[in-house]
């Protein structure tokens, strides 16, 4: 009797062992069949990722291939520049899962306005005084202030009436010199608030109205975005300062002393606030670049003691091709 | 031979025989179990394949095309043609998707029906996986969806796909539910 017993136990046990297995087995297929899935997707997701931290990384160390982890999953990123785009591989990991993208994306500069001189003055009615031996010079110069040869017009205007205030105001010593006229009007000037905000949402450094000195913004291998919030009182800068990039100033600023900016001014304001001021007093500033001022009419451009606006096509392109406002267009994407 | 032992056998013969009725009654269960969690499996793994696919094929929309030429030709809510390189060798495919009813569905789930992916100038072939539903819709660079036909397909810049494919045999014999799995995706073919 107790053999039999044993021995149904035994019996028993094994079908219990069965069934378990039986029900068990069902639940683990399905399980691995989801989780095949659920990896897959995150090794794609982490492909995806890679594509967008690695063009920053790259494009600031130009460090190719670049490798990181992400999560659980890891990730390489393989480029090369083909001309204007970049050729990038980006292969990712997670768990038992590989996913790999091939691509081929064009760089191009965000909003950039197209600069027809030295200085832009897209204001009505535009105050423009002159008081010392201010220059506004049209033709094209290096980064250095160094002159390369004939550029563009000294200024801008949108009508005859504003073109004839600058020239009038504009005696020796103050000059303007510009290619092939001083002046110019023009009725496609360019308007900053189309594209401003995204700069101002890129600036690297903020100012409201007060007054500042000593100060260096980026340099010639790493332009920046500064911007000023001039409004209600002016931003005044008393020397020592010298910057790379874009500077947006919405409202009023005073600029003097030592002061020296490379790439592209925008002044620009809201008509209902104030009117737009671009002063600059003693001392020698220098905007090596373009100005681009537009606001409400009867805004002021004022130069004191002798100031130098200066068009370089050479400060113009490092401004535009700063990492911060390039943008990439798909040309090809496969995965 | 006692009576003691005479109960014994007795007894025992009993209980085993509870015992084997527990363990038929129990199998029938399990079986029965085991019939619906495999027809629950198979609809949810043909889910994942044909997810897998859609994902796969539709991502690389208009891949390697010349601008000039059309990246999408047919669009509508249960077709799609389109041209990409899909394997990157240099060539362009043409791969047409399309829904159509099974010869036969004798015994099998009613509901079904076949999507077919053809890619080139591959004869018709395809195997009944469950499909239910199979719904495609478009949208624009705005993200307003396109009325059906698309008429000008160049604007579409993203398509949602939706699937239910259930098991062709019904959860238990006798039955008439069947077990299902839905899926639904927006995708942005980056090509287009």
């Amino acid at each position: 009797m107790g053999k039999m017993a044993i021995l149904m136990i035994l019996g028993l046990s094994f079908a219990v062992g069965i069934y378990t297995y039986i029900i068990t087995q069902r639940s683990v297929e399905a399980t691995d069949n989801y989780s095949a899935y659920y990896a897959y997707t995150n090794a794609r997701n982490i492909a995806h990722s890679a594509v967008n931290i690695a063009l920053r990384e790259i494009e600031l160390h130009n460090d190719s291939p670049y490798e990181g982890t992400f999560g659980l999953g890891k990730f390489r990123v393989d480029t090369s520049n083909v001309g204007d785009s970049v050729s990038m591989e980006s292969r990712s990991w997670y768990m038992d899962t590989s996913y790999v993208m091939y691509l081929l994306l064009q760089k191009y500069a965000k909003p950039f306005p197209e600069v027809e001189s030295a200085v832009a003055l897209n204001v009505e009615d535009v105050v423009f005084e002159v008081n010392g031996s201010g220059e506004i010079d049209g033709r094209d110069h290096d980064m250095d202030g160094n002159l390369l040869g004939p550029g563009l017009p000294g200024v801008t205007v949108p009508s005859a009436s504003e073109s004839t205030t600058v020239v009038n105001e504009a005696t020796p010593p103050a000059s303007i010199i510009g290619t092939p006229v001083k002046v110019r009007s023009s009725d496609n000037m360019p308007d900053p608030s189309q594209y401003v905000d995204e700069y101002i949402l890129n600036a690297d450094y903020s100012y409201n109205p007060g007054t500042y000195s000593s100060i260096t913004w980026g340099s010639a291998d790493d332009p920046v975005v500064v911007y000023c919030n001039g409004t209600p009182s002016q931003v005044k800068f008393t020397g020592n300062v010298q910057g790379w990039g874009v500077l947006v100033v919405r409202g009023k600023i005073w600029i003097g002393g030592n002061f020296v900016f490379r790439g592209l001014v925008i002044v620009y304001g809201d008509s209902e606030v104030a009117k737009d001021t671009l002063a600059t007093g003693a001392g020698t500033p220098d905007i090596l670049g373009a100005v681009v001022m537009a606001g409400a009419p009867g805004s002021k451009f004022e130069m004191k003691g002798n100031p130098k606006f200066a068009y370089s096509s050479d400060a113009l392109g490092n401004a535009r091709d700063m990492v911060k406002l390039r943008a990439y267009k798909v040309i090809r994407w496969w995965e | 031979m006692g009576t003691s032992t005479l109960m014994d056998i007795i007894g025992s013969t009993f209980i085993m025989g509870i015992l084997i009725l527990a363990v038929v009654a129990v199998n029938a269960s399990v079986s029965d179990w085991t019939f619906g969690s495999t027809s629950t499996l198979n609809a949810q793994t043909n889910a994942v394949e044909v997810a897998r696919l859609i994902e796969w094929d539709f991502l690389k929309i208009g891949y390697a095309v010349p601008d000039i030429l059309p990246k999408i030709s047919l669009a509508d809510s249960t077709r799609l043609t389109f041209y990409a390189d899909l394997d990157r060798k240099g060539t362009i495919d043409t791969v047409r998707y399309y829904t159509k009813n099974p010869v036969s569905r004798i015994g099998l789930n009613p509901n079904t029906f076949i999507l077919y992916r053809l890619t080139n100038s591959e004869p018709e072939a395809g195997s009944n996986l469950g499909m239910t539903l199979f719904r495609l819709a478009y949208y624009d660079s705005l993200g307003n969806k396109l009325s059906m036909p698309v008429t000008t397909p160049a604007r579409i810049r993203s398509i949602e796909a939706a699937f239910m494919v259930e098991s062709i045999i019904p959860s238990m014999e006798g039955d008439t539910t069947y077990p299902g799995a839905y899926w639904e995706k927006r995708i942005y073919p980056r090509n287009l």
